[in-house]
């Protein structure tokens, strides 16, 4: 391992390929099935009906998009239960009415042409 | 494995609807689950989410690995700083949970699956003709 200091003064600390940390053989899986998790009943029921808010969201109306363009919504059993122009500001509304499942979206002007959906 | 999973329509005011190949995606906060749709996007180097979709408190955000983010333009001022956090994910739609490398940015981004531990995980196939992503595990997961 090298210090280098630049012009500037702060130090930088260049690391020799070998000394790159590798991938360990015995990092606990990353990866599996959903029943492995020990959800509550609470948390798979929720998973098999968030499905239903999805369908939801995507069969809105023109009049339901304008009404709450550009801004964030959070919906639970096909109902806005929440909703504000920033991420910050819905996950404050959440946590201080203590709704612990949500699906959280956000819903572009009809009018914009998207590039990357927030 | 192999999962097939619907665009998600949106539709314009003139009622044209455009489908995008979005991935609902739950992540697991102290209190319960918080489901997002990300865009699986695979030009992005890594997955990206607003900061206050962090589902663990809020105090261990800054304790992420900093990250500056370029966007669209080159400008400087389009330039943001995020922190990558490995979270659980949950893939309802694929039964399947992963710990992926999320950049949590302080801004209201959207919510991207780069190709970080993602694309390792599955094979992944745009089929635009019938609008469906396809998603299949590879032998090692």
């Amino acid at each position: 391992m090298t210090e280098v200091t630049p012009k500037g003064g702060c130090k930088a600390v260049v690391m020799r390929a070998s000394h790159l940390p590798r991938p360990s053989r015995t990092h606990p899986r990353q990866f599996g099935k959903i029943s492995e998790l020990g959800l509550s009943n609470e948390e798979i029921a929720y998973l098999r009906e968030a499905k239903n808010d999805d369908e939801w969201l995507r069969d809105w109306s023109s009049a339901l998009l304008e009404k709450y363009a550009r801004q964030y919504v959070a919906v639970r059993h096909q109902r806005v239960i929440a909703h504000s122009k920033s991420m910050r500001t819905l996950k404050m509304h959440l946590d201080a009415r203590k709704i612990r499942f949500a699906t959280i979206a956000f819903i572009e002007h009809p009018s914009e042409m998207i590039i990357y959906a927030l | 494995m192999r999962y097939e999973i619907r665009w998600r329509a949106i539709r314009d005011r003139r009622g044209r609807i455009e489908y995008r190949p979005l991935l609902p995606v739950e992540l697991r906060t102290r209190a319960g689950l918080a489901r997002y749709h990300f865009l699986i996007d695979s030009g992005a180097d890594t997955s990206m989410a607003p900061r206050y979709a962090f589902p663990e408190s809020a105090s261990l955000w800054a304790k992420g690995r900093p990250r500056i983010l370029q966007g669209a333009s080159r400008k400087r001022d389009c330039r943001m700083i995020g922190r990558i956090h490995d979270v659980m994910v949950i893939v309802s739609e694929a039964n399947l949970w992963l710990t992926l490398p999320i950049c949590f940015v302080d801004a209201d981004v959207p919510f991207v699956i780069g190709r970080d531990v993602f694309f390792d995980h599955f094979l992944i196939c745009f089929d635009k003709a019938v609008l469906t992503t396809i998603l299949e595990t590879k032998g090692n997961s």
